[in-house]
């Protein structure tokens, strides 16, 4: 295996290449850390008990499911940290992070 | 320039995109958006010259000749189109702001590694000035990236550019490795590896070639695992580069090729090296070429081999208004000729030929090609360099795209070019003045080349590439061409000048023939000619065998003029028309109205007393319709094809059967359903026209069906008890029982009619009729082979339908047979072995 087939070829797993915090990725562009200003962004999503579940997904991502709708919030993220959301519809949402989505993620678990 | 935002969404760097491929600039430089809406939109006006089967990717070329990749998500072709639906197709033209790509973000964000999409420019400019914007975007609103080029020089294309000559040259064949050729991936690493040397590296196959450095290019060779490509480099480090580059080739390109590379003996070598197979005709005659059969016939002349190289074309122009007027007067010269020719046609009656003239004229003044030309007028290019560049671009995209429509278009393309070039260069068409009795050898010919060769001097034609299916062979046919296709590398073999025999009938060449040979071949060309004038004589005669059994032989037509000929011929009627005509070539569905005038004329020609049997639409995903988009298949033969593709959407099968059956009042109309395979698709149909019959007030009309598919065959019984007649298509049903393709060109010799089983399945078929009381003839190829005529009757065939100038010929073989002995030699070839033994006792037994 050379070196581009280790990059090109295909994934056993379904993890992608390069989110995993484990193995060393082999390319990684450096984040810029960021202050996430989870105590909004929970009360634009309808409050903690208003979370379904709550993952990283697609490397720039947060991907959050409601158990209640809520409206557009994509116009109230300034400050928080999020460059902008996503409403997949009202209920499951796409929170924008850039490459700070997993540490947005458990920052939002966390509070 | 500007391109507006494709998306809404965030800009994200594209040195911030986890993947080298886009992250390392690898196809190019661009950027990247973080999508929070799921349409993608054009961020320019342009052309979509690449939509990836995957649907998640697409290439769109500016007027400047600027292409821009867009990809949706990383790793999303794993997805093999789930999630993503294209709202444009290859070659479509689109504003900018039009919806390109609708997709499910949810579905990707959770099975793709992630939704960024990249904007790449994938077209090499040495110049260009990008300046991304950042922040927010809204899609077909903002801008997002500023383009523009160094002292606003414009886009050069590396595939057609002038080599520069400095350095040395070396080069060296590689066969390439990767399982699926170069694709963008090995393409993109192939053109950084290029790169990173000073000189050119040039890659050539099959007499196309691309920079190294051109991913488009690369793409455009359109290789192959096996292909075996040139590279040649040219530069002050060229050895250093080409050992770099075929080490990299040799390697995969970044992709895994050691399961291919342990296999060499299989798939590498084979590709290379022609190795005599176990079975077929052992070529043992070095002086015998062998291809593919196109078009019978036999021919001895002289050898006249189109230079398809590239004629000398000055790159430096003499000023713009110099060059723009000798463009300008060479496009018109080109229009008037065309212009000719198609008055020509038109009071001949070729209506499908003047549409692709018509066409031809389209394409004279179609923009991106004169846009194109003129820009690189302006920039001091000769008008004869910036045009052909201009097409070679043009038609090396479409070509490269596997697309046989565009493919087709390219031909086109290629075609018209070459008319204004010789224009341009001064060459007029007398400079090639053919000699007589020639035969004409060429890459490829265009079936425009076809219809205009001077009739009176080419007596044959013979091709490197092309399959026998194709519309020029079609035309060949017609003409009583011989012409034979496919003859590969063998056509080096051949020289202007050379006297050969073409024996289009058994496709091949021979080189170097002996007086002895050529008197032999002149001597059965007399006789051939005697014997078809004095069958001429007899041809309105009945056939009737000695024994006086009657046997109808009816013609295979697709225009009312051959409906014509055929009755100047002796033909009792249509056996089968070819309904396709009507809807080839053109942009829109004919209309009900349309359908009834055409078959209406046909059936009128015919009077009240000669029946005509019209088959229904029989296209399939090989022989695509502009307005009846079919999807890619994997293997169109078992696909939506025949009377499938008007199973699956009704209401174009019901147009066309009401179309037929209205004009059913001027004659004896029978409707033929092709690619029959089980009972409940014929019921289906029948239901359908009997409705149609209803709702028309028009008296039963009879309905029978093709017998193509083993499985019609094999079920005859069943059929026939519904059916109104049967007729054999003697080619599918080739094709489908020994699952050979009579196009390819290492199959076609084998795929015979005559083998055992397929005479099987018709005597099946011609038994279980007649066991219900029906009739079953024959329309395909078998039935215009004279040899095979005493097998079908011998089978039970009723009725022949043939080629109509084969009337009078197969006539005249009916009258000489004896249908008792035609039964014993068919039961006797059931017995046989194969094809091969067949041939010979159907010859040997004409003998007696």
């Amino acid at each position: 295996m050379g070196f581009f087939s280790k990059l090109f070829g295909k994934n056993e797993a379904e993890q992608p290449v390069v989110t995993s915090q484990t193995s060393e990725p082999l390319l990684q562009p450096t984040a810029t850390p960021v202050v996430f200003d989870t105590a909004k962004v929970i009360s634009l999503l309808g409050g903690k008990d208003n979370i379904a579940s709550i993952k990283p997904c697609a490397y720039t991502r947060v991907r959050v499911e409601l158990k209640a709708p809520v409206a557009d919030i994509s116009q109230y993220l300034a400050g928080t940290g999020f460059d902008s959301a996503m409403m997949i519809n009202g209920q499951l949402i796409h929170l924008l992070a850039g490459l700070n989505a997993e540490a947005a993620c458990t920052a939002l678990e966390q509070s | 320039m500007k391109f507006i935002a494709p998306l809404s969404g965030v800009v994200f760097p594209i040195t911030d995109v986890p993947d080298p491929v886009f992250g390392q600039k690898m196809l190019g430089d661009g950027i990247a958006i973080d999508p929070v809406n799921t349409v993608l939109t054009a961020p320019f006006s342009a052309e979509v010259t690449q939509l990836h089967d995957s649907h998640h990717a697409l290439t769109l070329r500016h007027e400047t000749g600027l292409e821009l990749l867009i990809h949706i998500g990383l790793d999303t072709v794993m997805l093999k189109g789930e999630g993503f639906k294209p709202l444009v197709k290859e070659g479509d033209k689109v504003t900018a702001g039009q919806k390109l790509i609708e997709f499910d973000a949810d579905y990707i964000a959770q099975n793709a590694i992630s939704l960024l999409t990249m904007m790449v420019i994938t077209s090499q400019h040495e110049d260009l000035i990008i300046k991304p914007e950042s922040g927010a975007v809204e899609a077909a609103k903002s801008t997002i990236l500023n383009v523009s080029f160094k002292g606003d020089d414009t886009v050069s294309n590396d595939s057609i550019e002038e080599v520069q000559n400095t350095g040395i040259t070396v080069s060296e064949d590689i066969t390439i490795p990767n399982p699926v050729g170069l694709h963008a991936r090995p393409a993109a690493v192939l053109a950084s590896v290029a790169r990173s040397y000073t000189s050119t590296v040039t890659l050539s196959l099959n007499g196309k070639s691309s920079k190294a450095t051109s991913i488009t290019g690369l793409l455009g060779l359109n290789t192959k695992l096996g292909s075996i490509v040139t590279v040649t480099v040219q530069g002050d480090d060229a050895e250093k580069a080409l050992a770099g580059v075929l080490e990299a080739i040799k390697n995969g390109l970044g992709e895994d090729v050691s399961a291919v590379t342990a296999e060499k003996g299989s798939a590498t070598q084979q590709a290379s090296a022609e190795e005599a197979p176990l079975i077929g005709q052992h070529n043992t005659d070095p002086m015998v070429l062998t291809g593919v059969k196109a078009a019978g016939g036999l021919a001895i002349g002289e050898v006249f081999k189109v230079d398809n190289s590239r004629p000398d074309i000055p790159e430096q122009g003499k000023g713009d208004s110099v060059e723009v007027d000798s463009l300008n007067k060479a496009l018109t010269s080109a229009r008037t000729e065309l212009e000719t020719l198609k008055s020509d046609l038109t009071t001949k009656g070729h209506d499908s030929q003047v549409e692709i003239f018509e066409a031809h004229l389209g394409l004279l003044s179609d923009p991106e090609v004169t846009d194109k030309t003129m820009e690189m007028i302006v920039r001091g290019k000769s008008a004869s360099f910036a045009w052909h560049s201009s097409i070679a671009e043009q038609s090396a995209a479409l070509k490269g795209l596997d697309n046989p429509l565009l493919a087709g278009r390219a031909i086109d393309l290629e075609d018209v070019g070459n008319r204004v070039l010789k224009h341009l260069l001064g060459i007029s068409d007398q400079d090639r003045k053919l000699p007589e009795s020639c035969i004409l050898i060429t890459d490829d010919i265009t079936p425009s080349d076809i219809i205009t060769l001077d009739m009176s001097r080419v007596i044959g034609v013979a091709t490197r590439e092309g399959g026998s299916t194709s519309h020029a062979a079609i035309i060949a046919r017609s003409m009583d061409l011989p012409y034979t296709v496919g003859l590969g590398e063998q056509v080096d073999r051949i020289n202007t000048g050379e006297r050969v025999i073409l024996n289009a009938n058994k496709a091949s060449i021979r080189l170097q023939p002996s007086d002895e040979m050529i008197a032999g071949i002149h001597n059965q060309q007399e006789a051939a000619k005697a014997k078809k004038a004095s069958d001429l004589t007899v041809a309105d005669q009945p056939a009737t065998t000695v024994d006086g059994h009657n046997v109808e032989v009816v013609a295979n037509i697709g225009s009312a003029k051959d409906a014509r000929d055929s009755i100047e011929l002796g033909g009792e009627g249509v056996g089968l028309l070819r309904s396709e005509f009507l809807y080839m070539d053109r942009a829109t569905e004919p209309s009900e109205d349309e359908q009834t005038d055409v078959y209406s004329e046909i059936v009128k020609v015919l009077g009240p007393d000669r029946p005509i049997i019209i088959r229904t639409l029989d296209v399939g995903g090989d022989k695509p319709l502009q307005y009846l988009p079919l999807p890619e298949e994997e293997n169109p033969f078992l696909g939506e094809r025949g009377i499938r593709v008007g199973i699956n959407r009704p209401s174009i099968l019901r147009r066309q059967i009401r179309a037929i059956l209205k004009a059913s009042k001027h004659g004896r109309v029978r409707i033929m359903l092709p690619m029959i395979a089980c009972l409940n698709e014929f019921r289906a149909v029948k239901k359908l026209v009997q409705e149609e019959q209803e709702n028309l007030g028009i008296e039963s009309v009879e309905l029978g069906i093709m017998i193509e598919v083993p499985s019609a065959a094999l079920m005859a019984r069943q059929f026939a008890r519904e059916v109104d007649f049967f007729s054999v298509g003697t080619n599918d049903l080739t094709q489908y029982t020994l699952a050979m393709d009579r196009g390819h060109p290492k199959m076609a010799s084998r795929a015979d009619a005559m083998n055992p089983a397929v005479l099987n399945l018709i005597g099946l078929a011609a038994d279980a009729a007649h066991a219900e009381g029906k009739w079953v003839g024959v329309c395909g190829g078998l039935a215009s082979d004279t040899d095979a005529v005493a097998m079908l009757l011998g089978l039970g065939v009723d009725e022949l339908s043939v080629s109509v100038l084969s009337i009078p010929e197969v006539k005249a073989k009916v009258r000489e047979l004896n249908l008792t002995a035609c039964k014993e030699l068919a039961q006797k070839a059931l017995t046989l072995d194969g094809a091969d033994d067949v041939r010979v006792l159907a010859k040997t037994w004409g003998d007696k």
